[in-house]
């Protein structure tokens, strides 16, 4: 086949060309260190290579955010760990003032001891992190909690705002990280045992004025409540006690697990004072014995009618009829000992309506009579009552100091100040109880700071978790962020070695290329001519 | 005898031939390297023999003709191969130019600068309260925006700069089509002589290659020597001595007609550089930048969206203006605005205010926006202006149908006989009472309404003729057509000929621009037989009615391209139905805001945007965590974080330099946004509802404040759920009057249609603390009004937030990874250009567009490298045939040097032989 003069020149030219794009190349890729310089050279992989690079800053991000949030929580845990200890030397100091040979002073003394412990708390709950209040919800400029008054404080002010201050931790999820004060220093509960279970009260019917019936009282079943249970349990309570009609009733009995229940009314008129009824279980002969025979008139004796480990039946007046049942949840062992009270028959009350209501916005209490009103006023025997000492009265944040007597409209019966429990409560409690070296309220305290201990121990183990979870997370996003960063190189990255390798090829097919087409281009027939 | 002669002819035809063969040799060696040069030989031929004496003497050679060795075929197919090659090369280059636009391994890379975008919001919400986020926040935006700006200029100077080149391009054709025009007169000439003229012949191929180079061409071979160029739909280029020029304008090419017209041939040239250019111009640099417009779009409606929800490090207490303009003919309606098709009217707007006080007071109000969809119909009579435009806003809302909430209509008539148009003015009220659907006359004319509820603030306009008929507007559409642009908003204005439409004539044609977010065009009606008009894969069809000019109307597409109304409905915007402008909201806030004591006023510029002016001593600021916000700040650009509609023009909003105003937080919205009714409500019309004291469900109790008021219903029978509407405005009323807080409208009380409950929450400015319903004491009112038995609380929200509040921050921050629908752009040259809807976000979606640049990319480096390859091997066959080779010519040299030797050795002899003769004696 012919060869025209211009082909060898062209072919020459045009391949040397090629060995030279593909040095050049090559060499763009070692100079840059990336296989992926323009789009064009892997559209497949370059919308992978942008993505990553846009999830290894996110990646990035969220770390920061995580080392922010965990400045946050650590302040919550130190602080509240704080709180714990300082509860539990209240507790201490308060135990060592039951002791029987307390002198004044020593009184004294106590009182300064808890004051100066409710000041650390404060201090604590005021706790900063950056200058931010950590414990002031999102309103972070703000200090979270504040003495009523700076020299006779009766209650701690809650400042803060009610939202948690979150922050992002992957694409989908946000995670608080802050408190709100008054969710963490003010129980949202309380713990009803003896020393707050009762509730007296009277009514005056409508018709004449001031024509007040009997004494009611009414009890509250051991337990924790949330104010919204305790409203409705009050409102049944006092309901069902102003419905009861000259009954006598059980009270304190002295195990849970036991139930009491009156079979027969009639039979039952018990003088008062009397010692509670003991009944003592023998799992030998399978009997129960009954102590403290109350001395009912007509004078009767106590007899168990067939009664057995899961419960126990009384017979008063000799008809061999059950009067009086005690049960148990379960069977119960040898030696178990339950005791109660039989009061006389109580009167009765007036079968009014009652509605407690507790409001979220104002925290207070409303007693009131609801539906067709049948009382002209209702008194609320705070002062006067049987039981003031272990009233629920102060818990529902009114004043006991006093009787409280009203309409039975809502407009009276309004708790005095916002309901609050909590651990500043009780310590200010304490010490009102320790200058008037008040026993009775010294065993309540007691009480109520281990409900306080609880609760603030659950938050923290909560701190705890949420710490853990951004412990977990920060291991993750570091995991992710090699994962990401390797992947990215794999796609990416040109392998050096491949390159270099290939690098010196073309290099020398280049060379070779250009020698021989030097040799040929020069060959002619004119040279011989 | 005669031998001598003979021989001596001989001779000398030898030598002749001889040197004519080097002559051709020599220009053969000559052209050695000239392009697209076809060696010529020479053919030669025994002369014809003479007899002698009854013998065949034969006398020698003659040189019969030059012949230009050319394969015709194989020309044309290189010719077309390297046509295809230089548009590819073409493309190849400005590929590479657009890959360094889009640099991905740059600082300024998008996706990249994407995503840090988001990152700042991110360290915003960790410290909500720092004024160094914040700036970094702004400062940030500010070069996004940048960036997208210059990028977007980057990419239109390149168009330009395509057009140029094209125009350019058409130019040098031009030139070579008179060329070739002259040399098919001067082959024509020299082969009528009989002669080839082979070196015309090759310069002619050599320009035709060049203008195949340039655009694809159809080189016909005539008679004569005359060769025909056709381009690729037949239109002539070059007839015999006769060029057609093109005409290159705005990038495109045109072929001119002998009356002085044009016709575009561009999307017929498939090949050439000409080719290359328009593809890449038209299907990338175009296709990215509408893209990259798309992106933007998104990108600033979805920031502002959520950004206009929020509050900065305080209430606002300066005046706002919005940063986008409606059309702002007939009020400005709400459709026109960029952002207006995205406003979600089943939602509502809601703005807090405070004043200087401490702590100070603050109050809400809420508009609702939804978008009555009750039909209204004019029945007939001639009304007491005509050619007016007639404007009827509801100012007090209500039910047409049974039930006391009577609603109020206002109406005002601009007259449109004048130009300029007068002002509204001159009105009245209609109150709609009664049963069924409401008649309400009008200055003469009679209206229907049909029952449903009424918003207040929504608002219709009317035309009336110059026989005084009103003549509501009435287009329809084709619904099975759809749009070639998915998820936009077409706005439709007359520009002139405004009038009847059915009186349209060529004389006074109507003149309708319409403009969706890519383009701007217009059509125009002349034949009232034929009103069906095309819009870009749309079908309308003008019914009836009377436009005036700048009258406007507004068609929404969804994801597939079907137009829809605000409503969702399958119809057409037009201002005869129900709708919201600016001003009507204007008045309607107005009204609720002097009621709820805000002491906020809204204002309309006269650009046509909103603006807000608090007294002084007054801040506001706008919706809550809980509010459902319906969009219509972000629309307006009033609390919005970025101004602008495209990748052109898109701008952190001024007003943000205070940085105070950057909105991280949300207004603490309370625990609910009312007291939502949480059980299913029976529909009536399946079981009417009466509500009557025998069938105890009429009253029930509720605290406010603490203090206890009993609500008893008024006696009714509901029948739809239309109804209702009365229903809550009965329990509203019912409500108000037991309430002892002041003012004396503390509730409000709504019934939500789309969710089908019933709402009970506070009015605007009310003071009320706390609300307590005890539906437990009154099973049978709650179950009828759908609502469980069980107390329900309310707390009314105050307004406040704290400084660390992070919750707008964080919602922003969490678009990075929130899918969207947005359109994808198809640009196929010779096409229509449409777009699908795709799901992605906003990174996603632009690195999708970089890999489909990288596809083309790759794809044209590939092609160009094939083209070299087939190129060369064409070339080379050519050159088989019709290039030179050294070696043969040296060799034909001396062949062709001896047999002149040769010859001359025959002269010789003769001579001698002669010599030999003359010398006998």
């Amino acid at each position: 086949m012919r060869i025209a003069f211009n082909t060898l020149y062209n072919l020459s030219a045009s391949r040397l060309n090629r060995v030279k794009q593909d040095l050049l190349e090559t060499n763009t890729r070692v100079a840059t260190g990336k296989k992926v310089n323009v789009v064009s050279d892997d559209p497949v992989t370059v919308a992978p290579i942008l993505n990553l690079k846009t999830s290894i800053a996110s990646v990035t991000q969220y770390s920061a955010n995580i080392a922010s949030g965990q400045q946050w929580l650590e302040g919550a845990e130190t602080a509240l760990s704080n709180v714990k200890a300082q509860i539990t030397e209240a507790k201490t100091t308060s135990i060592a003032m039951l002791n029987g040979i307390i002198t004044t002073e020593d009184y004294v003394s106590g009182k300064d001891a808890i004051e100066g412990i409710r000041d650390h708390i404060l201090n604590l709950a005021n706790t900063q992190v950056n200058g931010r209040y950590i414990f002031s919800g999102t309103k972070t400029n703000i200090r979270s909690f504040v003495p009523d008054d700076e020299d006779n404080p009766t209650r701690m002010l809650y400042q803060g705002g009610d939202e948690e201050f979150k922050i992002k931790m992957s694409e989908s999820s946000d995670v608080g990280v802050g408190y709100c004060g008054d969710t963490v220093f003010q129980t949202p509960y309380v713990v009803i045992d003896e020393t707050n279970n009762m509730i007296d009260f009277r009514e005056d019917p409508a018709g004449g004025p001031g024509e007040y019936g009997a004494e009611l009282t009414a009890q509250i079943p051991f337990g924790k409540y949330y104010p919204h249970e305790l409203a409705t349990t009050l409102e049944n309570i006092m309901t069902a006690r102003s419905a009861a009609t000259g009954q006598p009733e059980i009270m304190n009995v002295s195990q849970n697990d036991a139930t009491v229940v009156v079979n027969k009314y009639d039979t039952l008129t018990v003088p008062t004072g009397a010692l509670p009824i003991q009944l003592t279980y023998a799992a030998a002969s399978n009997t129960w014995a009954v102590a403290n025979d109350p001395g009912y008139t007509p004078p009767i004796t106590v007899q168990t009618l067939t009664s057995d480990s899961g419960g126990v039946y009384l017979d008063f007046d000799g008809d061999l009829n059950t009067d009086v049942s005690v049960t148990f949840d379960a069977p119960v062992a040898d030696g178990y000992v339950v005791s109660f009270d039989i009061t006389a028959a109580a009167a009765g009350g007036n079968g009014a309506q009652y509605s407690v209501n507790y409001n979220e916005g104002t925290k207070k209490y409303t007693i009131m009579e609801q539906g067709a009103p049948i009382l002209d006023n209702l008194e609320l025997m705070w002062e006067s009552g049987t039981h003031s000492g272990t009233s629920i009265g102060s818990d529902l944040g009114f004043d006991v100091s006093a009787d409280l007597t009203g309409p039975a409209n809502g407009s009276t019966h309004v708790s005095d100040e916002e309901v609050e429990w909590g651990i500043f409560r009780t310590l200010m409690e304490l010490e009102g109880y320790l200058a008037d070296k008040d026993t009775e309220g010294i065993n309540r305290s007691i009480s109520r700071l281990s409900v306080d201990f609880d609760y603030i121990g659950t938050v923290l183990s909560e701190v705890g978790i949420k710490g853990n979870r951004l412990d977990v997370r920060e291991n993750i996003i570091s995991d992710l962020n090699i994962s990401y960063e390797s992947t990215k190189m794999k796609l990416e990255d040109a392998d050096m070695i491949q390159e270099i390798t290939r690098l010196n090829q073309k290099e020398f097919s280049y060379n070779a290329a250009m020698s021989s087409t030097a040799k040929v281009i020069q060959m002619s027939l004119l040279d011989y001519i | 005898m005669s031998g001598y002669r003979v021989t001596l002819d001989i001779a000398k035809g030898a030598l002749a031939a001889s040197q004519n063969n080097l002559a051709i040799t020599g220009h053969n060696v000559a052209n050695l390297s000239t392009e697209g040069y076809s060696r010529q030989t020479a053919s030669l031929a025994v002369a014809s023999p003479m007899s002698i004496g009854g013998l065949q003497f034969g006398r020698g050679v003659t040189i019969e003709s030059v012949q230009r060795q050319a394969n015709d075929l194989l020309a044309e197919r290189l010719r077309e191969q390297q046509s295809i090659l230089a548009g590819d090369e073409q493309g190849v280059l400005y590929v590479e130019n657009l890959e360094s636009i889009f640099d991905i391994q740059s600082d300024n890379e998008l996706s990249a600068m994407i995503g840090e975008f988001w990152n700042t919001w991110q360290d915003l919400s960790n410290n909500p309260s720092g004024t160094s986020e914040r700036t970094v926040v702004y400062q940030y935006g500010s070069q996004l925006s940048e960036r997208l700006n210059i990028m977007n200029e980057d990419l239109a100077q390149l168009e330009d700069h395509m057009n140029q080149e094209i125009e350019t391009g058409v130019g040098q054709v031009n030139g070579i089509l008179d060329k070739i025009a002259l040399l098919n007169v001067e082959i024509n000439l020299a082969e009528n002589i009989g002669k080839t003229a082979n070196d015309q012949r090759d310069s002619r191929d050599r320009l035709i290659t060049d203008l195949a180079k340039l655009m694809s061409i159809n080189a016909i071979d005539q008679k004569n020597g005359f060769i025909t160029i056709l381009n690729d739909s037949g239109y002539p280029l070059v007839v015999e001595n006769q060029a057609y020029p093109l005409k290159g304008e705005g990038g495109r090419v045109y072929w001119q007609t002998t009356g002085g017209g044009t016709i575009d041939i561009s999307d017929d040239i498939s090949s050439g550089k000409i080719s290359g250019w328009l593809d890449i111009k038209e299907q990338e640099v175009m296709k990215m930048r509408t893209q990259l417009d798309t992106i933007a779009k998104e990108l600033i409606w979805q920031v502002n969206k959520v950004h206009s929800q929020g509050v900065g490090t305080n209430y606002i207490s300066t005046e706002q203006s919005g940063s986008y303009t409606p059309i702002t003919t007939e009020g400005g309606i709400l459709n026109t605005l960029s952002y207006g098709d995205k406003i979600d009217y089943s939602k509502d707007f809601k703005m807090w205010a405070k004043d200087s006080g401490n702590p100070p007071a603050t109050v809400s109000l809420e508009v609702d926006m939804a978008v009555s969809d009750t039909h209204l119909t004019y029945v007939g009579g001639a009304a007491v202006s005509a050619l007016n435009k007639y404007y009827f806003t509801v100012t007090t809302a209500g039910t047409v149908g049974p039930g006391a909430d009577n609603p109020v209509i206002t109406w005002e008539k601009a007259d449109h006989s004048v130009d300029p148009p007068g002002l509204p003015g001159s009105g009245g009220t209609v109150t709609i009472n009664g049963s069924g659907a409401g008649n309400f006359v009008v200055d003469g004319m009679t209206f229907t309404l049909d029952a449903g509820y009424l918003v207040a603030g929504n608002t219709f306009t009317v035309n009336t003729d110059a026989a005084g008929t009103a003549a509501p507007v009435n287009i329809t559409h084709d619904p099975l057509q759809k749009a070639n642009s998915v998820l936009d908003n077409y706005m439709f204005r007359v520009i002139s000929g405004g009038g009847d439409v059915t009186g349209v004539s060529i004389a006074n044609p109507m003149v309708i621009e319409w403009k969706n977010s890519r383009e701007t065009q217009s059509f125009t009606l002349t034949d009232p037989a034929d009103l069906t008009v095309d819009v870009d894969g749309m079908e309308l069809t003008f019914n009836s009615g009377m436009f005036f000019n700048n009258d406007v109307f507004t068609i929404t597409t969804d994801e597939h391209g079907f137009q829809i109304d605000d409503t969702g409905s399958f119809s057409i915007g037009t201002s005869s139905e129900w709708h919201w402008t600016v001003e009507s909201f204007k008045d309607q806030f107005n009204a609720q805001s002097t009621a709820a004591g805000a002491h906020v006023t809204g204002y309309v510029n006269l650009d046509g945007s909103l603006k807000f002016v608090p007294d002084y001593g007054y801040s506001y600021a706008f919706s809550d965590d809980q509010a459902e916000d319906c969009g219509l700040m972000a629309a307006l650009g009033i609390n919005s974080f970025f101004e602008g509609e495209d990748a052109s023009n898109i701008k952190v909003r001024g007003a943000l330099e205070f940085v105070d105003y950057i909105a991280a937080a949300r207004i603490n919205g309370g625990d609910s946004d009312g007291m939502k009714g949480d059980a299913v409500l029976a529909d009536p019309a399946l079981a009417n509802l009466t509500i009557s004291a025998a069938n105890s469900n009429n009253t029930f109790r509720f605290t406010e404040n603490d203090v206890s008021h009993t609500v008893t219903l008024t006696n009714a029978t509901y029948t739809s759920q239309t109804d209702f509407h009365s229903l809550a405005a009965d329990i509203q009323t019912q409500m108000n009057a037991a309430s002892a807080v002041s003012p004396p409208s503390t509730y409000k009380v709504i019934y939500d249609e789309d969710a089908n409950r019933f709402v009970i929450s506070e009015n605007d400015g009310s003071h009320l603390e706390n609300l307590e319903i005890f539906w437990s004491e009154n099973a049978g009112t709650a179950s009828a009004l759908g609502f469980k038995p069980l107390d329900n609380v309310y707390l009314p929200p105050e307004g406040d937030y704290g400084v660390s509040e992070n919750s707008n921050a964080i919602a922003i921050s969490d678009l990075q990874y929130t899918d969207f629908s947005m359109a994808k752009w198809n640009f196929t040259r010779g096409r229509d250009i449409y777009s699908e809807t795709v799901s992605a976000h906003i990174g996603g979606a632009y690195q999708d567009m970089i890999s489909a640049l990288g596809v083309t990319g790759s794809t044209l480096k590939q092609n160009v490298e094939f083209g070299d390859i087939v190129v060369e091997q064409l070339a080379q066959q050519r050159d088989m045939i019709s290039g030179v080779s050294i070696d043969e010519e040296m060799v034909k040299l001396i062949s062709y040097q001896q047999s002149y030797t040769a010859a001359s050795k025959l002269i010789k002899t003769v001579d001698e032989m002669l010599q030999t003769l003359m010398a006998t004696k």
